[in-house]
């Protein structure tokens, strides 16, 4: 067996290539410097094609399944009534500022106007962008991993995120996605904030149809001096949406992350790259993740935390959830570089199963090479507690109940991250929505 | 109240109970001592309802409804109540979000309408002061780092807000220094009354020293083996159990 896929979508892909100057729909023009960038990406998406079993990062995520009818590109944009789909994707009490994306372009005339010093641009605004030359593909295309040079070969342009104030209240992008055929869907944001900028960004995905789509949505943030970042990201796309989502974030000194990524059912297939690089000292990269699989689900988080540098911090607490037929698949690696002393790393990763047809692959990955370190990790995988069970149950609760009050609880670890109350409320709403725990008793109960 | 009839249990096969005979009337209290190993958790625990026991034999009533029919919420619903011996801890389930929760499914069983909040704040209060339970206690998750003691003190303020007819205390007294065996043993001294009723299980007699039994019972292998009043409670800890195994032999032979 090959080390890589390359089947009927792939060769569509290949054969359907066109560098933007050449492609008569898209007028945006590229600046040389960026085409080379999509070029070269081509170039080694043409060469590794999708990633088979055989790659050790892609053991338990077989995207043969998914993968194997042909995501078309689309040729027009589908129209969508995307007036009462941004109600319903608000989040309440967030209070937030709604920049509103359709299969990945920029709805303008949707958005809420931007707070001063926070612009979101897209197109030749983006592309032209003094950051763009210096930033653009420069994080997240040196990892080699060829969906993101899929991702950047394949973007008809991308947005751009620039935040050079503090924001009183969070920036919501929503991902809005509306097709009428199969179709292959990249995504690209560029984010940059300014030195001493505090914000939450929260990310949320919604599917208008019900046709499949392939989304591939990479992201890179560079974080400048004494930056406080909060990431919400929430995936709450339907089963026909199989996702590739590539999130790298540099991290200058003394800035903080907390990147909180949920996910529910759902998406059959989500494969989320979160990765932070702490390249300036004292910072502190935090990766929360919730995830609540059902159905025949796949659920694949791959994390990694590189320490470059003296002195800086990272946590890490991945929980997952898993119902019916789900499959969860963790891998965290750390990387404490030559050099990176007092580095504190800390990570644990915990699933519970309420299934027994439901399967989780759990590898912490720590590879340290400095000597004056604190690390750990643990992970556990396990059913609910029984004794906890009939605790509950014996002061009155029915099991029912005492379920939901467990995996409530279960869940609150990562919840508790969430440092706006709005988005917690929100997202307590949705695993209480997509638990159902009357499955989760045993057979006869 | 509770009557048990030639109850008999095993766990993974092995029998534990072999024919327990028990009635309880409001207003008792009843001790039940043994060795370990005897069946004493066991009882406690097929009274409850935990499903890792099996039944084999026997009835057991509780206000005149077979107790044995019922699921564990069902039967704290009724008016049962276990202490439990090694009470559990649950990180992310708030203590006070729990005894809400809880009291709200029995009363609305009992067919009474659901505290206030208010009233909710202020009966847990007074039961708080009942067992001197620091109020900082009951805001955190249930059980998550309490000491032993704290944790069965706890078992009795939810003893207390819970009000049910019938308490099973499960070696409450085990692991608790002097001071807080007197905080619990006061407790329940407040909380008796002509309508509800305890079955103490313990292993030492020190605990009946300041709850006082209107019965002692002892069991062994499974078995009561001998009934008496608080005295007993006193011969036993003089004599100790092999005095009870040995007149026990004697009469066999």
């Amino acid at each position: 067996m090959s080390k890589s896929i390359f089947n009927s979508f792939y060769q569509y892909l290949i054969e359907n290539y066109r560098l933007p100057e050449e492609n008569q729909h898209n007028d945006v023009a590229w600046p040389k410097a960026l085409l080379a960038h999509k070029q070269k990406a081509f170039e080694f998406f043409k060469t590794h094609g999708f990633p088979s079993t055989k790659q050790e990062d892609w053991k338990y995520t077989n995207l043969a399944g998914p993968l194997q009818q042909v995501f078309h590109i689309p040729a027009n944009d589908t129209a969508a009534d995307l007036k009462a789909a941004i109600a319903s994707a608000s989040i309440k009490d967030a209070h937030a500022y709604h920049i509103v994306l359709l299969n990945g372009k920029w709805q303008r005339e949707l958005s809420d106007p931007l707070p001063d010093g926070v612009h979101f641009l897209d197109g030749k605004d983006a592309l032209h962008h003094y950051y763009a030359e210096e930033y653009f593909a420069s994080l997240a295309d040196p990892t080699g991993v060829s969906l993101v040079a899929m991702n950047t070969a394949f973007i008809p342009a991308f947005n751009l995120l620039h935040i050079q104030k503090s924001t009183d209240r969070p920036l919501h992008i929503m991902h809005f996605y509306a097709v009428n055929e199969p179709a292959f869907l990249p995504e690209r944001l560029l984010l940059v904030a300014e030195e001493g900028v505090q914000t939450q960004w929260i990310d949320t995905f919604h599917q208008l149809t019900s046709a499949p789509v392939f989304i591939n949505y990479v992201t890179e943030q560079f974080l400048k001096e004494h930056v406080a970042m909060d990431i919400f990201l929430i995936n709450q796309l339907q089963p026909s949406a199989v996702v590739f989502h590539h999130s790298e974030t540099y991290l200058h000194s003394q800035s903080t992350y907390h990147h909180l990524n949920f996910s529910f059912p759902g998406a059959g297939f989500i494969r989320n790259n979160i990765n932070a690089r702490l390249q300036g000292s004292s910072s502190e990269a935090n990766l929360w993740g919730l995830y609540l699989s059902g159905d025949q689900q796949l659920v694949d988080n791959h994390t990694i935390v590189d320490h470059q540098v003296p002195l800086c911090n990272s946590n890490e607490w991945y929980k997952g959830i898993l119902q019916d037929k789900s499959t969860g698949v963790f891998n965290g690696k750390i990387f404490v570089e030559k050099g990176a002393q007092k580095t504190n790393a800390f990570q644990k990763n915990n699933a519970i199963l309420l299934s027994r047809e439901a399967t989780v692959h759990a590898k912490p990955q720590l590879e340290i090479f400095a000597d004056d370190v604190k690390c750990s990790h643990g992970s556990t995988v396990g059913q609910m507690n029984e004794d906890a069970l009939f605790y509950l149950r014996t002061r009155g609760l029915s099991e029912l109940k005492a379920r939901q009050l467990l995996i409530e609880a279960f869940a609150y670890d990562i919840l508790s991250k969430v440092q706006n109350d709005a988005v917690a409320h929100h997202v307590m709403q949705l695993l209480r929505q997509h638990l159902h725990v009357e499955s989760a008793l045993p057979a006869g109960a | 109240m509770l009557q048990i009839k030639n109850l008999q249990a095993s766990v993974n096969g092995e029998p534990i109970l072999k024919g327990i005979d028990l009635e309880v009337k409001a207003g008792e209290i009843h001790a039940i001592m043994g060795p370990n190993g005897s069946g004493k958790s066991t009882l406690a625990s097929v009274l409850a309802g935990n499903e890792l026991y099996e039944v084999t034999g026997g009835e057991v009533w509780f206000e005149g409804k077979n107790l044995l029919e019922m699921p564990p919420e069902i039967r704290a619903r009724e008016g049962l109540f276990m202490a439990f011996q090694y009470p559990v801890e649950i990180p992310g389930v708030s203590n006070i979000n729990f005894l809400k929760t809880a009291l709200a499914e029995i009363r609305e069983h009992r067919g009474l309408p659901p505290l206030s909040a208010k009233e909710f704040m202020q009966r847990l209060k007074e039961k708080q002061e009942l067992v001197e339970f620091n109020a900082s206690l009951v805001n955190r998750s249930l059980n998550e780092g309490f000491s032993g003691g704290e944790k069965k003190r706890n078992e009795i303020l939810q003893l207390a807000m819970l009000e049910p007819k019938l308490a099973i205390l499960d070696e409450t007294d085990s692991g608790l220094d002097i001071d807080a065996l007197r905080i619990v043993a006061n407790g329940v001294n407040k909380l008796r009354s002509k309508s509800n009723a305890f079955i103490i299980i313990t292993h030492y007699q020190r605990l009946l020293q300041y709850i006082i039994p209107d019965y002692v019972h002892v069991l062994y292998d499974g078995r009561i083996i001998k009934s008496g009043t608080k005295e007993l409670a006193y011969e036993l800890e003089e004599k100790g159990y092999d005095w009870i195994k040995e007149s026990l032999q004697a009469s066999l032979s």
